[in-house]
């Protein structure tokens, strides 16, 4: 992880970052944040399905699946 | 309505203990372990979420009713199974009564997460008792919690239970029943004002908050869960164990279940010979033997591809392999206009649209819930396995072929369900060209840890899932075949019973015959066609009944007498048809309740007829032409 920002989908496995923002609807937020993707969060990147996309997500202890483009609208920082 | 306790006395009504807690928690699980076989499943009124209901099994002490509601994470009501939960919880859901108290599950190895229902559910204001399930898994990878001090910090009592093998269970039977002697009383606890909190965020951090100081230590992430996702969903390996897993499904209803099959129906024969040669000849003989024996019987013998089939679903969904199936399947899906959470219903559909239908509240989307609603009717449910069978046996010889290949029937079978899926992806890109175009639609699934399938629970599943068909066949199919019979044998001429071309079916089945002339079948197809909308699988019974008294049948199996009436042409049509057709009320009415109106079930139904009278119109013609040459 070299960036300070960027977003989710640029992680790669293995790596971890912290949540900054939802960039997303109000609904979609509510959805998101329910499944912990809160932001000042840490997540990890654990591994994508076969074709790369969707992505789990360690997040809160949990594994979540995303789509990579619902993960490019989460933007993350370096975690701390 | 056959599960509400509020039917029952009130001076004599049990207690009602309302389960509750969030998906995956094993919250069926306890409540397996707490009923055993005393539970009843039913639905609520106007809304398609399932109600279990079942009384505790106890020695001595108060009889005591618990409610299983739906797994949810919150009570905000943003969907259906979280409506419900709340209106059973606040008495509002008609027909069941305010419960007691509340037995709250949450999962131990995610208790931060999971407070968070917690605290809507405690401020009800209705007593209320935290299960924390998982206690075993919790402490075999390095977490671990203060019970006692969580309790002290919700104000309510809270124990550390493993449903899965029974510890801690007998805390819980003394928080049902408090009167009840035992060394584990219901401890008391001192009640506490809880903060109010907003939004999300708020009652997340409070969650966090309590769970810390309740010396809450997360566990480490299951080391097997990590080795088995590495295999799981592996970039080459992955697809290849999910097509595995789809082969073997395939293969296990279609060979496995082969020899307990023969089993049944011999065993339907042997009676059937025996019956005959004790009774007297009457029209009653008649009807006991052609009607009730043949007709219920044919349907029987499929009983153990049914079970096998529901067996592997709850294997696949027990284990933890199912979301990962979805996971992969997503990509396919979404190409399709559908997504990974489709599939789940979609394999359910293999068993039965109902379930199916109702597996889809799972997805969040209203635009791709629909499409997926309207798709599985195609996939290849149990109530065309017999058809399918006994077709293939009657005209597809059974030849092994070189290699891995699986023998000619097999793959025939694997080809109808080939066909079933075809219908349901093709529907699908045509809704999202038309009538339903793709929103920017969000899929996300959890996870949860891998886990060994427990015997117990995936035996209760069965045995409830048996006692369902068994019902079904004793009742409506029953029903159906003496109907059946009856028209098939009446009206009497000087007082003999007619012959079954002279009969109301034989007429009915000449009536319809121009219509169904082009797809190659013939007058006994036509009542089969007619009789199959009451349920699919009745077809069986009815050609059963129709062969069975036709007297220029042969008297051996309905195989040898359908490969001789049949031409091949019809009988590909018959698949055919069968694969498409909507033939089955219970799916459309489950339909109308999930859509909330008329309209899609009658779009639906319209659709697929045409489709597949189209289509099994096409296969008459090819086959026929191959055929003959």
């Amino acid at each position: 992880m070299s960036c300070n920002s960027g977003d989710l989908a640029s992680l790669r496995p293995g790596e971890s970052a912290v949540i900054i923002q939802l960039d997303a609807n109000e609904e979609t937020s509510a959805w998101l944040m329910e499944a912990g993707f809160v932001p000042a969060s840490e997540v990890m990147f654990l591994r994508a399905a076969p074709g790369g996309c969707p992505r789990i997500y360690r997040v809160d202890g949990a594994e979540i699946a995303i789509r990579r483009e619902l993960a490019g609208n989460i933007r993350i920082g370096q975690p701390s | 309505m056959t599960a509400a306790p509020a039917e029952q006395n009130p001076a004599a009504a049990p207690k009602l203990i309302a389960l509750v807690g969030p998906p995956n928690c094993g919250k069926s699980t306890l409540f397996n372990r707490l009923t055993g076989l005393r539970q009843k499943t039913g639905n609520y009124p106007g809304v398609t979420v399932e109600q279990k209901t079942g009384r505790v099994r106890r020695h001595g002490g108060m009889p005591v009713e618990l409610i299983d509601l739906p797994g949810i994470n919150s009570l905000n009501a943003r969907v259906e199974d979280e409506r419900v939960a709340m209106d059973v919880l606040t008495g509002k859901m008609p027909g069941v009564r305010q419960p007691d108290s509340i037995l709250l599950v949450l999962d131990a190895t995610a208790l931060d997460r999971h407070l968070a229902l917690a605290f809507p559910v405690i401020s009800l204001g209705l007593p209320v008792f935290v299960a924390l399930n998982l206690a075993d898994e919790l402490k075999a990878r390095g977490g671990q919690v203060n019970a006692a001090g969580l309790s002290v910090r919700l104000g309510v009592p809270v124990a550390l239970i493993c449903a899965r093998h029974g510890q801690g269970i007998e805390a819980i039977h003394s928080f049902l029943d408090p009167a009840l002697p035992g060394k584990t009383r219901a401890q008391r606890v001192a009640p506490v004002q809880l903060p109010v909190l907003n939004d999300i965020s708020q009652c997340r951090r409070w969650a966090f908050q309590t769970a810390e100081g309740a010396r809450f230590r997360r566990p480490l992430p299951s080391p097997w869960t990590q080795r088995l996702d590495a295999i799981a969903l592996h970039p080459v390996g992955g697809p290849l164990i999910f097509l595995a897993v789809l082969v073997t499904v395939f293969q296990s209803v279609s060979v496995a279940a082969r020899p307990l099959q023969n089993l049944i129906e011999d065993t339907i024969a042997g009676s059937a010979a025996r019956l005959g040669s004790v009774l007297p000849a009457s029209p009653l003989r008649a009807l006991l033997l052609e009607g009730v024996w043949a007709g219920v019987g044919s349907v029987l013998a499929f009983l153990p591809q049914i079970l096998i089939l529901f067996l592997l679903i709850g294997i696949l969904e027990d284990s933890g392999y199912m979301p990962r199936a979805a996971v992969i399947a997503d990509r396919t899906m979404a190409r399709f206009g559908l997504q990974g959470k489709s599939f789940i219903p979609l394999l359910s559909g293999y068993a039965c649209a109902i379930p199916a239908i109702m597996a889809t509240r799972t997805i969040p989307s209203r635009r791709d819930r629909l499409a997926t609603i309207l798709v599985v009717p195609f996939m290849t449910c149990s109530a065309r396995l017999p058809v399918y069978l006994l077709i293939v046996s009657a005209f597809v010889p059974n030849r092994s072929l070189p290699g891995p290949l699986p023998g000619t029937q097999a793959l025939a079978m694997l080809g109808l369900y080939a066909l079933g899926i075809g219908g349901a992806l093709f529907t699908a890109r045509l809704l999202g060209s038309t009538v339903l175009k793709p929103t920017a639609s969000h899929f996300m699934m959890e996870m949860p840890p891998y886990r060994a399938p427990s015997v117990r629970f995936l035996a209760l599943q069965l045995l409830d899932r048996a006692r369902v068909f068994l019902r079904k066949a004793g009742t409506v199919i029953l029903a159906v075949s003496v109907v059946l019979w009856l028209f098939a044998r009446l009206p009497m001429n000087a007082g003999q019973l007619a012959p079954i071309d002279r009969s109301f079916a034989g007429m009915a089945g000449a009536a319809i015959e121009p219509i169904l002339r082009p797809l190659g079948f013939n007058w006994k197809i036509g009542v089969g066609l007619i009789t199959s909308l009451a349920a699919r699988e009745v077809i069986v019974s009815t050609l059963g009944t129709l062969y069975g008294v036709d007297g220029t049948a042969p008297a051996g199996r309905l195989t040898t007498a359908l490969h001789r009436d049949l031409t091949p042409g019809g009988a590909a049509a018959l698949v055919v048809f069968f694969a498409f057709a909507l033939q089955c009320f219970s799916t459309l009415a489950v339909v109308r309740r999930e859509t909330g109106s008329w309209k899609w079930p009658a779009i639906q139904f319209v659709y697929m007829t045409a489709f597949a009278y189209g289509a099994a119109w096409v296969a008459n013609g090819l086959v026929t032409m191959f055929v003959t040459g």
